[in-house]
This record gives C-alpha cells, structure tokens and sequence, in this order.
C-alpha cells in the first residue's frame, strides 16, 4: 500500500519535470526543451557558417590565391549563405517563438507539441546531410545560396541531389513550425487576451507564420524542377529543350523574398519589446506597427523582380517592380520612425539588450537605406552583383536580425534560467560586435561602388585596402561572439537571481512567472484584464 | 555615456580613409552620357538617405542623451499621434515620386537601343567572353592575360592584375555600337562601370544593351553573375580607338584572319603542333583540367593516362569538338581553329607521359569540324 | 457574444485596410476593427486592394510609358 502510494507520488511528481538523461530532449514535446534545442542548435550553425565566413575572408584579406583554390571557394560562400539562412536565423527565430509564444500568450505549450518535436529533429539531420556533401566527390554546392541555374543543375557537382532533399527537409520542418505557431496563437490564447492585445513579437511570427507557409512550398516547387532537369530529362530551366533559365529566377525569388521579411518580421517584434521596456514607455503607435507589419507582408509577394533587374526584364516590367519597391519602403521607414518616438520622453537606461536593440535601429536603417538605392533600377544596373549588394543585405541581416535575437537572447535569459546576465560582460560583447560589424561591412559599400563583384575569390589591386580592412574586422567580429558563447554559459550555471519581473520596466504575461519559469507554465489560464 | 568615446576614432577612421587617393569609394563618374546621369541620380538618392539619415538619428540620439534614467528623465505616457504618422508617411512618399521621376526618365533611355552603328554579339562561355562583329566577319575570344604565377603570388602583381585580356573587345569613339549578349552555358553578366552597362549573358536567349563610347581609352570590367570556378578570373576590357584608328584596326583583324585560314592549310610537324598545343591548352583547357593534365577530383577529370587521351584517336577528338553533354566539357570545334584544335588534341596525346607518338592534322580535323 | 451592428460596412473596411497599406493606424480605429467578428471581410478587402495595388501600378508604368515615348 505505501510503496503503491510512494510510487504514484513519484510518477506524478515525474510527469510534472523533465525526464532525465539524453531521453529528455530526444522525445520532449515541452516547448521550453525544444526552444532551447532551436536555439543550441542555430547557435551551432552560426559558429559553423561563421567559421566560414572566416574563411572566406582570410583567402580575401589580400589578393591572389593564399589559402583555399576557387572552386573551395565557391563551396565556402554558397555554405555559408545557405547555413546563416536556413541554419542559423530560421531556427533561431523559430526557437524564440516556441520559448516565448506561449508564456505571452498564456498559454501551457504549443499547440502541437509532438508535431513540434518532429519539426525540431528533422534539422539536425538535414544539415548534416547539408554538411556531408563538403566530403563528397566533386564537393559541395558551389552554385551560391540563391543557386541559379544552369549552374545549379547541368553545371552542377552530383552533391546536388543531396542538397535538394536538404533543402526539402528544411522546408518540411519550417512549415510544420509555421502551423504550430499559428495554431498556438489562434487557439491558445488566455482568457482575455484578445488579438489586439497580442505582444507585438506575438503578432509578427503570426504573420511570419503565413509567410512561411506561403513560399516554403515555393522553394519546395523550385528544388524539385532542378530535381526533374537533372535526373528525369526535363527541361524547366534549359532553353535547349524549351525551358528558361530566367524562369528559375523569377521562381525563386518569389520565394526568396518573402523570405527576406520571414528573416526580418520577427526582429521587429523583438525589438518592439525591448525598446519600450528599457524607454519605459508604451510603444508609440502599436496598431500602425500591427497594420505596417501585415501590409509589408502582402506587398513582400508583389516586388520579387528587383532581384533581377539586369537579366533583360521589358521596360514595363522594369518600372512596376521599380515603383512597388519604392512605395514598400513607406510602411518600413515607419517602424523605424515608431521606435525612435517611443524613446523620445522616454526614460531610457542601457542594459546590454537595449544596446543590442539601439544598434538594431540604426544599423537596420543604414540598411534600409541602401536598400532604396537598390531600388532605383538604373542605379541598381551600377549595384547589382557587386559587393554593395553584399554590404547591404549583411547590414540588414547581421546588425539586424542576428543582433535582434542576441537581444533576445539576453532580454530573456533571465527569464529562461533564473540568472541575471553579467552585464559587464554583455556590453563587452556587444561593442565588439558593434565596431566589428561596421569594420566588416561598412567597407564593402565602398568596393562595391568602386567595381568590385560579389562571390570572387581574387581581385584586382585597386580593392586590396579596403578588403583588408573588411577581414580584420570579420575576425573582430567573428572572435567576440565566442564571448556570447561564454556569457551564455556562464548565466546558465549561475549570476545574481533573477526577479520574476527581472527588468524594471518590462510588461507582459511572461514576466508574472517565476525566474526561472517552471516546466510547465500556466496550467492553470491566467486572466488577462 | 564614456563608453560611446570608443567611436570616435572609428568614425575618424571613416572620414580620413576617402581622402587617400587609393581609396575609391564611390561610383565610377562614367564616361557616357547614361553613366553620369546614373552617378547623378546614386548621389541625389545617396544624399536623401544622408538627410533623413541625420533627422532621424538626431533624434534618436538627442533622446539617448537627454531622456535617459540616469539624468532623472521621466517617462511621457504619450503612444499614439495619428497626425504625426500620417505625416511622417507622406513625406517620405513624397521624396520617393521626386525620385521615381528622374529615375523613370533614366531607363527609358537606357531602354532605346535602336539605331545603333555597329552591332557585337557578345557569348559568355566558361570563363570568357567571344566578340562577333556582325557584318564584319571578325570574331574571336577574349581571354584572361594575367599570367598564374602573380595570381599564385609567385610573381610581382601587375598594375591591371586580373583586369587584363589578349585580346580586348576594340569599339569606335562617337558611334553608337549595341551588344547582343547571350551564352554558351550557364549565366555570366557583361559589366563595364564606366559605360554603366551590365546585362547578364543567358543560354538560349539575346539581351541587347547599348554604349556609346566617348573617349578613346582603355575600359576595364568583370563579369558579375556566378558563372562557376573561374568566375573571378573572365575580365571585360574595352580599348576605344578614334573612328580611322578603328577601321584600320578592324582591317588589320580581316588579314590577321585569313593568315591564320592559311596557316591550317600547312603541313605542321609534331615539334611544331606540341609547341603550339602547349600553349592553347594552357590558355583554354587548362583551367579545369590543370597544367599538369591531373584534373580535379570528382569535378573535371584528368587527362594524364587517361583512357580518352591515351586510346583510339577518334572518341578523343570527337569529345574535344563537341563537349560531352551535361558536363562543363565544352564544344570547342566553336571556339577554337583547325590549327589549334589539331595542336592541342596532339599535346593532349603526347604531354605529360600519355607519349602516344599520335598527331593530328589541321586537315584532318577541318574535315571532320563540318 | 453580442453582434456587434456593422458601423459604416463596406466604406470602413476598405478605409482600415488602405490604412493598414499605408502603415499607419489608430488606436481607436483598431480597437474597433478587432472587436469586428468577420475577419473574413477584412481578408478579402485585403487581397482585393492588394490587386488594386498590383494594377494601379501597372497603369501608373503605362502611363509612365506613354510620356516617355511622347
């Protein structure tokens, strides 16, 4: 009798922790776990694509061929693209969503959690699949990330076919990611919380989500038209047989996007938190933030082609795409004027994340800036393919999305692990990162104007100081965030407890649980006046 | 807040790097018409983007410094302006319609590519570009001249390091020339920043693009789309001449020509078609199968003991003139003439110890290259 | 629970979604939109601007055209 009793208590008490050992996150359906394993893991790809980043830049750091021959090359730029992308950003975002959607919404999971299980475990393999084909005969990829053809099919290394099967494999798990978050916001929600009380983090992944599931498949149609020209005969892509290499392009970057904002959107909700908790402040105008959010992701399927202004588009075709472009940069010039009147009167203080998010606006801008200059097609014939493409599309991605979820990270790891962070060690990280960055790509603006051309692993003399420059600060960059690496680790084993509010001025349901938040949050509904 | 001190020297790192004359850090002023208006309208956007770039840092960091906690700021519960929005957005789609004006203007023109005096069909292969002049029955390739030793930093850099070719494309000054641009295999893209033309180069179809060179001078580019392993090594140069050093250049090309018909009518000696081969293999076969004839494993594969080069002769000229499909091996009975296909087959067969003691004709082979 | 009477119908839906293009919204404005039980309305205003969108610019592009010819 007793020993039934002890027993039982011991299985309730058991189903209410986590289980223990390697069984814990091979088959959890806790959406804290499988946060964390999303997070571990495009921590792991940001090191590996980082690495070579580091690579690429070193062969760069002057000119002539030093360390690596232009086929490795090759290899080196398409992996990284496709890592920082899919592995690193994506999931990074997805893992947020999985740790923060429910405890803002009030919520005790996600939705579906085995299903979420399944989307997490899918990418581990994919990209070791990814990865493997670096050791294979005729090496990896080596087509760039956005893979045009014929390069990618008939020109292509046999390695691609393992590439397609990645690819659709990371295309399987971000939707089934995708229809978890919606599921989750639009059926968990706590008592009173209405949609137009959603945090603004919850409100961008949920119209993430319907991007997601919008191209995913798109990217999916795409891989397997290569598929069917490179194996099955057909000819989507090759003009011998009636296709069109240009086809492939406007397929793609149908796709790629919309992409683009999936990898922006939620940086906006995150730095629409941050920002008002460090301002003390609401956030100035939270329903134009709702509405620009939703308008610039139907307008995102509407400017595809001003990736390809030099392919031969008809004039017509030129100026529809120069237009829509230009009028898509009024909704995204408005966050950023919303941001800057929530600090205005505000009473700011300057913790690492705040830091973090101030850089995001300014950075982010910069490269907004030269985005609208890409915008304008006769100049773009100037830009394209050159390394102020390069520079620009790093600012909005490195400065701006990877500087979004470190904020996150350290806005929340208080929250995630009951600790504070050391935050001399956080502001550390953060100004070099900061002054890496901008030594990195700020430079590439200037070579790119002055000719130089994306995706080469050698160039002309005139281009040597600058790239220079560009590496030195890539190692700056690269080396500190093996000091995120540290700050992390170090605020999971221990630091100063942390507060259930843990910063002064943050709002918001996730902030009414312990530090840190229990296994299970909010069994019980909280009420939401 | 001490710490921002550290940008100081960065931004003054910034400000002084431009004034070093080495340094090039904005567009090429062009030298056409469409390029300066080009260069025009990337300065009138770039100083917009300046202007709303100093208004809306200023106030961010005016708020940074004067609104913060530390100087007893408190915080204002104002969150909504619907005034101030509807402001803030109209202004910016103001300045982007006065933008879109001039730019519109722009590429309607660039756009207008009838009435050209000379048309040059421009071919993308992997990795070089062919010029044709269509009616003028000129037409060869234009090959990287950088010599491998500098690019494998076994030799002093030259002054137009990878910016150099054998032979550049050569256009009159004043005339109005259109390029029809397509490729050979996958997708390059002609770029020269003085002229401000780039038009990407694709398989099975015709792009036009249109220059009218100014000043004679030497022009020099790159190819911009990813086009494969020597992507960075296929430069554009353009030498333009005055109109009567052009037609006399354009003759000269003419009997150049039918010397080298000539020459494939000549008996050619094993000494004389390995010579030869030598040099055609280097400058054509050489950047994927290696000068030492080994390849790259699993990519281009080699020809040293190779069974095509070492077997039966026919299956190996065949290949040499007509690719292999689905492969980078290119059709070059195109690209190359009797005299030099028969040198390189011929090298191919006896370099590198495959000492077939084989050699091919010009003959032969311009019998067979139907 | 209580139906809500439907203020303004057709008019007000299509000003909130070529506000929401527009990107700026007020709080009072929103507050009603979310309190509409038909989101429905507001998807398909959405779509049917977007395609207004898609060939106002396409108009504006012929026009552009036309003068550029002229």
């Amino acid at each position: 009798m007793e020993s039934t009793l002890g027993q039982n208590l011991g299985d309730t008490h058991h189903a209410h922790g986590p289980a223990s050992g390697i069984g814990r996150w091979l088959f959890t359906t806790n959406h804290k776990d499988i946060g964390s394993l999303y997070l571990w893991f495009s921590l792991l790809m940001f090191l590996t694509g980082g690495t070579m980043a580091l690579l690429i830049r070193a062969e760069l750091f002057q000119p002539g061929l030093q360390l690596v021959q232009p086929e490795f090359f090759n290899q080196m730029t398409t992996m990284h693209g496709l890592i920082m992308v899919f592995g690193a950003v994506m999931p990074a975002f997805v893992g947020l969503a999985n740790w923060m959607v429910p405890m803002m919404i009030g919520a005790p999971d996600m939705a579906l959690p085995r299903m979420n299980n399944w989307s997490f475990w899918i990418l581990p393999f994919a990209f070791a699949m990814m990865i493997s084909t670096l050791f294979m005969d005729g090496g990896a990829p080596n087509f760039g990330w956005t893979f045009y053809a014929p390069l990618s099919t008939t020109y292509a290394p046999p390695s691609v076919t393992f590439f397609i099967f990645a690819i659709h494999m990371m295309g399987i798990s971000s939707i089934m990611g995708a229809i978890n978050v919606i599921a989750t916001i639009l059926n968990l929600r706590a008592p009173g919380m209405t949609m137009m009380k959603l945090p603004l983090f919850v409100w961008s992944w949920l119209i993430t989500a319907f991007l997601l599931i919008a191209v995913m498949p798109v990217l999916a149609g795409v891989v397997t038209m290569m598929l069917m020209d490179i194996h099955f005969g057909t000819s989507f892509f090759n003009a011998a047989g009636g296709g069109d290499p240009v086809l492939f392009q406007h397929v793609f970057w149908f796709f790629g996007h919309p992409e683009v904002y999936i990898m922006i959107l939620p940086a906006f909700g995150i730095i629409s938190e941050i920002i008002p908790t460090f301002a003390r402040k609401r956030l100035f105008g939270y329903a134009s933030m709702v509405y620009a959010i939703g308008s610039i992701a139907i307008l995102s399927f509407l400017v595809w082609a001003h990736h390809m202004f030099t392919v031969g588009l008809p004039l017509a075709g030129e100026l529809f795409f120069m237009f829509a472009t230009m009028l898509i940069a009024v909704p995204t010039g408005v966050k950023v004027f919303n941001w800057v009147a929530t600090m205005f009167r505000g009473s700011m203080t300057f913790e690492t994340p705040m830091l973090f998010a101030l850089a995001f606006v300014v950075l982010f801008t910069i490269g907004g800036f030269s985005g609208l200059m890409l915008a304008i097609a006769p100049a773009d014939f100037q830009y394209h393919d050159t390394y102020f493409v390069v520079a620009h599309f790093h600012y909005v991605l490195v400065p701006g999305a990877i500087f979004s979820i470190m904020a996150a990270a350290y806005y929340w790891l208080p929250k995630w692990t009951g600790h504070m962070i050391n935050e001399r060690m956080g502001k550390i990280h953060f100004w070099l990162s900061f002054v890496g960055v901008n030594i990195t790509f700020f430079p590439m603006h200037f070579v790119g104007l002055a000719g130089m051309p994306r995706r080469i692993p050698d160039y002309a003399l005139q281009f040597a100081d600058f790239n220079s420059v560009a590496s030195v600060g890539a190692f700056i960059f690269g080396l500190s965030q093996l000091l995120f690496v540290y700050n992390v680790i170090v605020c999971i084993r221990g630091g100063a407890r942390a507060t259930d509010r843990v910063w002064e001025g943050a709002h918001g349901l996730e902030w009414t649980l312990p530090s840190p938040a229990p296994y299970h949050s909010f069994s019980q509904p909280p009420v939401v006046k | 807040m001490i710490k921002r001190i550290w940008l100081l020297p960065w931004i003054g790192l910034l400000v002084s790097l431009p004034a070093a004359a080495a340094w090039q850090v904005n567009l090429s002023p062009g030298s056409t018409e469409i390029a300066r208006d080009i260069r025009e309208l990337h300065m009138i956007i770039f100083w917009i983007c300046v202007a709303i770039g100093v208004v809306v840092f200023g106030v961010m960091f005016w708020s940074i410094i004067h609104h913060r906690k530390s100087r007893g700021a408190e915080a204002h519960h104002f969150h909504e302006n619907t005034f101030v929005e509807i402001l803030w957005t109209l202004i910016p789609f103001g300045i982007l319609i006065a933008m879109a004006v001039p730019a519109t203007a722009t590429l309607i023109r660039m756009y207008d590519s009838t009435e050209a005096d000379l048309d040059v069909q421009i071919t993308g292969y992997q990795w070089k570009w062919r010029y044709q002049y269509l009616g003028h029955d000129i037409d060869y390739f234009s090959v990287l001249s950088t010599p491998r030793e500098q690019i494998n930093n076994e030799a002093e850099k030259g002054e137009h390091y990878l910016l150099e070719v054998d032979n550049p494309l050569v256009l009159p000054a004043g005339k109005k020339v259109r390029f029809l641009l397509t490729s050979n295999d996958v997708i390059h893209s002609w770029w020269v920043p003085d002229f401000a033309v780039k038009k990407d180069a694709i398989p099975g179809f015709v792009n036009e693009a249109w220059v009218i060179p100014e000043e004679p001078g030497i022009y020099r580019g790159q190819c911009t789309e990813l086009c494969g392993k020597d992507h960075g090594f296929m430069p554009v140069v353009v030498e333009v001449k005055p109109q009567e050093e052009f037609d006399q250049w354009l003759a000269d090309a003419r009997s150049a020509a039918e010397a080298q018909a000539a020459a494939a009518e000549q008996d050619w000696s094993l000494e004389q078609l390995m010579e030869r081969g030598e040099q055609v293999y280097n400058s054509a076969c050489a950047a994927c199968h290696l000068p030492n004839g080994q390849g790259v494993p699993g990519a281009f594969p080699a020809l040293a003991g190779s069974p095509i080069a070492t077997g039966d002769i026919g299956p190996h000229i065949d290949i040499v003139l007509h690719g292999k499909a689905g492969t980078a091996m290119q059709a070059f009975g195109a690209q190359l003439d009797a005299v030099d296909l028969a040198a390189v087959i011929t090298y191919e067969r006896n370099a590198w110890g495959n000492d077939t003691g084989d050699s091919v004709s010009p003959q032969q082979i311009a019998e067979l290259n139907q | 629970m209580a139906k809500e009477p439907d203020k303004g119908g057709l008019l007000k839906t299509l000003q909130s979604v070529l506000a929401a293009m527009f990107g700026v919204q007020s709080e009072r404005r929103r507050r009603e939109d979310f309190s509409s039980e038909k989101p429905w309305r507001f998807i398909l205003a959405g779509l049917i601007v977007a395609a207004a969108f898609v060939i106002f610019v396409m108009l504006l592009v012929r026009w552009a055209l036309s003068l550029g010819a002229a």
